[in-house]
């Protein structure tokens, strides 16, 4: 048994405010405080901060496209590269942030092994992947011809055969778009099969995930991503999910009014508003922050038009049966009005919205920012004087088209823990960790407190895994922690002669060797498929 | 009705081949190739020899000595390997503070470089069987290479498939330039139709980068109206595979030095001919099939002293050869295909022979004690 003793203990299931009192542990997890036995270790914490380990719902650092994106980045001497730094390399930057459980946005299912080596890579965090299938073309034929029955079987096996925890949806009928040289179609246009449009991909998955009963909703990635003038197109896409359970990922970039030059202005107040209408839902923001990124999409659509304006080199890659992995090299300028509308416009977001517990901080890594950026965003949540000294640094369209001058609100630490720990599990349906309740996880991060947050947020003093401690005085130990989440959800296995008849003359490999091709995956735990929203 | 396998010997990694054989002979490949039935006659051949290949206790003790006798070590991952091979590698380069280079530097550095500075636009070869029509090939080998591309594209055996010789490639290339220039805006009219794909073999990827990046830069300039895809044509089964995994646990595709310090990369400096030349290192530990090495290199072999870890014997005279097993016959293994879709392959039979990952993950081990 371990106790946590002296520290002020912060735990996002009981609210934001600190409780003093110790914190007990036992075979890895959170127990209940025991007046009758002696602890066979007692860390004294004293003049620290304890909090849940951050959760990171949406990043990219696994798989195939990263590959790709690394081609971008080579440089002779091989400098480190915050933006691409290994799957290895990833955990264990995580833990040093502070976060124990980290999942990667897309796979291809036809990539599906790509990401489940790296994955494995990822020692020292519990870790997961979505599966993508916006432009799948056998689930698109499925909700077609509405046939929800086979629509969620298919999903299902999707899930399961690449070793995935969620569905992703990305720009739907977007890739498929792109490859018949048509314009992305709009909420309501026919994505090219049948009358199926974008609203019906998006509300029949949405519904057929929940029936499902999987622990993460689907992980939306709406259309008109970057454009200027997309809040309103992003509004009617939350209004089309009709009240449903659903993620809404990095909705900064979908956050964008119409300026009367043509450019951007914030959208964020009325995304927000149309968001409080719908309680169900969840989002990360996909904050950008000035200096390098990469793009790494399956929007292919979306890239391609970025690549068209800024006319420098990108990869491509279009998939069989499904979308594509794109990647471009970008660098977020403060004097660029565009930048820093977005810039302004992610913070905005994050500040106009209630719930830390539905708004979640991310950088969509490496898209906005390298994940290393988080404390310097926690700082300039949390401190107006931060926010106001940054603003007078870039260029003056963040302060004429955006609200963020206006705004005064100063987020607490507790309403920080809410937003990195507790809602982004409790979304991904990890209910074992994100709160310090008997039965989580001793999944825990402690701050040395002090004034300097981002600092503070940079170095923790040490990070525990399982009642283990993983980081400490810059030393990481992996070794032996960690699982690879994955979620199975039940399904018709009687359909499957059909799902391989109706697929196979889709792919260029035989149907037994798509996506993991039956290998048995190592070191994963499995999580019920038993959600019932929240 | 026989097992059906996924062949490791072209970077077409063609799925669902019928294999008889009786002993340590071919009955049947089906369908055959010239690359399968040669790659399989020799792998039941060179498996037969392998009863009595040397277990894992075995080869560590013939490595040791050589490694303690080493001062500067260069390690030399094969195209034939399966991708298991690198991150065990790279952790013995890391205990021994060596370099680490591959037998297809084009696949890695040359033509990263040049994706880095033109970008391309690729697809999976289900896409490009469906919507290709027009099909350049750049490398007079190609069909050598992957002799079944035809049906996987089919647009190559239905007559739309030109050949740009590789004697002089810049030429060629600008003759191609003019041509697509004059009619583009013809093309553009009708994009549909016009759906195109260039091959391009490892001959159009120089060592100073320019024909590559002029072929992709070429590539992009149509692609503001059109729609055409690039593919390299890998020369051996996971050329791309073995690139891909050391992009992603080393950030950089080979030519690098590897120590407890971290990683240095250099392409022009940490090529295997110089290290050998610039007295840089004095042994070599080759892993997989060399037959992609150029003979001058072989040559410069010859300085150093070798050892060989390969599923065939080579036309090299190392210090020590041992035979390890192949991904695809003697052991499973993941391998990337030419549009780098990663294919699991399933071992034919089991055999003595150790996988080249075992190799250097004992070896690691052994020396960490």
């Amino acid at each position: 048994m371990i106790v946590i003793h002296g520290a002020e203990v912060y735990n996002p299931a009981r609210g934001h405010a600190p409780q003093p009192g110790d914190l007990w542990i036992e075979d890895g997890r959170i127990i209940t405080t025991r007046q009758d036995v002696i602890p066979e270790q007692v860390i004294d914490a004293r003049g620290m901060i304890i909090a849940p380990a951050g959760v990171e719902i949406h990043t990219h650092v696994t798989g195939y496209p990263l590959s790709l994106a690394r081609r971008f980045t080579l440089s002779e001497g091989c400098r480190k590269n915050p933006l691409l730094p290994s799957p290895e390399e990833a955990a264990r930057l995580y833990l040093q942030l502070g976060y124990t459980t980290v999942f990667d946005a897309a796979t291809s299912p036809l990539y599906a092994f790509s990401s489940y080596s790296d994955l494995r890579q990822m020692e020292g965090v519990d870790r997961g992947t979505f599966v993508l299938a916006g432009d799948h073309h056998l689930l698109l034929q499925a909700l077609a011809s509405n046939d929800m029955d086979y629509a969620r079987d298919i999903i299902a096996w999707l899930v399961s055969c690449s070793g995935g925890y969620a569905l992703k949806l990305v720009n739907p009928g977007g890739g498929l778009a792109w490859k018949n040289h048509r314009k992305a179609p709009d909420l309501d246009e026919g994505i090219g099969i049948g009358t199926l449009t974008q609203r019906d991909v998006l509300k029949r998955c949405v519904q057929a995930v929940n029936q499902l009963g999987m622990p993460h909703p689907v992980h939306i990635h709406a259309g008109q991503l970057g454009q200027p003038g997309n809040a309103v197109n992003f509004c009617n896409s939350i209004r089309a999910l009709e009240s449903q359970r659903a993620h809404l990922c990095h909705i900064q970039f979908f956050s964008y009014g119409l300026d009367p030059s043509g450019g951007y202005r914030s959208g964020a107040e009325e995304v927000v508003r149309t968001l409080e209408e719908f309680p169900q839902l969840t989002c990360d923001v996909g904050q950008i922050m000035f200096g390098d990124a990469m793009t790494v999409t399956a929007d292919t659509s979306a890239l391609s038009r970025l690549q068209q304006g800024l006319k420098k080199p990108w990869i491509s890659n279009q998939v069989e049966a499904e979308g594509g992995n794109n990647i471009l090299p970008l660098k977020y300028a403060p004097k660029d009005p565009s930048n820093a509308v977005q810039w302004a416009t992610g913070l905005e977001l994050l500040l106009l919205s209630p719930d830390p517990a539905r708004m979640f901080l991310t950088t969509d890594h490496p898209n906005g920012a390298p994940f290393e950026t988080y404390p310097l965003v926690i700082e300039l949540l949390m401190s107006r004087n931060a926010r106001q000294e940054a603003l007078h640094q870039v260029h003056r369209a963040a302060r004429d088209r955006t609200g963020l001058a206006a705004i005064e609100r100063e987020y607490s630490l507790g309403e920080i823990f809410a937003m990195t720990s507790f809602g982004p599990a409790r979304s991904l349906g990890l209910n074992d960790r994100g709160h310090l309740e008997p039965g989580a996880l001793a999944d825990i991060r402690c701050y040395k407190k002090q004034a300097n947050i981002r600092r503070m947020f940079a170095s923790p003093e040490w990070v525990m895994k399982n009642g283990r401690i993983v980081y400490q005085n810059g030393r990481v130990d992996t070794q032996g922690f960690g699982e690879i989440l994955v979620a199975r959800p039940q399904w018709d296995h009687d359909q499957l002669p059909h799902i391989k008849s109706d697929l196979e003359n889709r792919i260029s490999i035989p149907f037994d060797l798509y996506a993991l091709g039956g290998t048995k995956m190592e070191n994963t735990r499995e999580v019920p498929c038993t959600s019932t929203g929240f | 009705m026989p097992e059906t396998y996924t062949c490791p010997f072209c970077s077409l990694h063609c799925t669902g081949l019928h294999l008889e054989w009786d002993g340590d002979r071919l009955n049947t490949v089906f369908p055959a190739c010239h690359k399968a039935e040669t790659g399989y006659r020799n792998a039941l051949t060179q498996s037969s020899i392998a009863e009595n290949s040397p277990g894992i206790t075995e080869i560590i003790s013939a490595i040791q000595p050589y490694l303690n006798n080493s001062q500067r070590m260069a390690v030399v991952l094969c195209s034939d390997l399966p991708q298991e091979a690198v991150p065990a590698a790279l952790a013995f380069c890391q205990q021994h503070s060596a370099f680490l280079v591959t037998d297809d530097e084009f696949s890695g550095s040359i033509l990263s470089l040049a994706m880095k500075e033109a970008g391309t636009l690729s697809a999976s070869l289900g896409i490009l069987r469906d919507c290709i029509n027009r099909v350049i090939c750049c490398g007079g080998d190609i069909l050598q290479t992957l002799p079944r591309l035809e049906e996987f594209v089919p647009a190559v055996n239905a007559g739309h498939v030109r050949f740009l010789e590789d004697d002089n490639p810049l030429a060629a290339l600008q003759n191609l330039r003019l041509e697509t220039g004059a009619s583009a805006a013809n093309m553009a009219s009708n994009l549909d139709d016009q759906q195109g794909l260039v091959l391009f073999d490892k001959n159009w990827l120089q060592e100073d980068l320019h024909i590559a990046a002029e072929l992709l830069h070429w590539l992009a300039d149509l692609n503001r109206g059109q729609r055409w895809y690039s593919l390299y044509a890998a020369p051996a089964a996971n050329s791309l595979g073995i690139c891909n995994a050391l992009l992603s646990t080393a950030g950089c595709p080979g030519n690098m030095h590897v120590s407890l310090a971290g990683i240095e990369y250099d392409p022009r400096q940490f090529r295997l001919h110089q290290l050998i030349n610039n007295g840089w290192v004095d042994t070599c530990l080759i892993a997989g099939n060399p037959s992609l090495m150029p003979a001058a290199l072989k040559e410069d072999l010859k300085k150093v002293t070798t050892i060989l870890l390969s599923p065939e014997p080579a036309d090299l005279k190392p210090a020590l050869t041992l035979p390890v097993a192949r991904a695809g016959v003697d052991c499973a293994g993941t391998m990337q295909r030419l549009d780098q879709v990663p294919l699991r392959l399933q071992p034919l039979f089991t055999t003595s022979r150790v996988p080249v990952e075992a190799i250097f993950n004992s070896l690691t081990g052994r020396a960490a004690v």
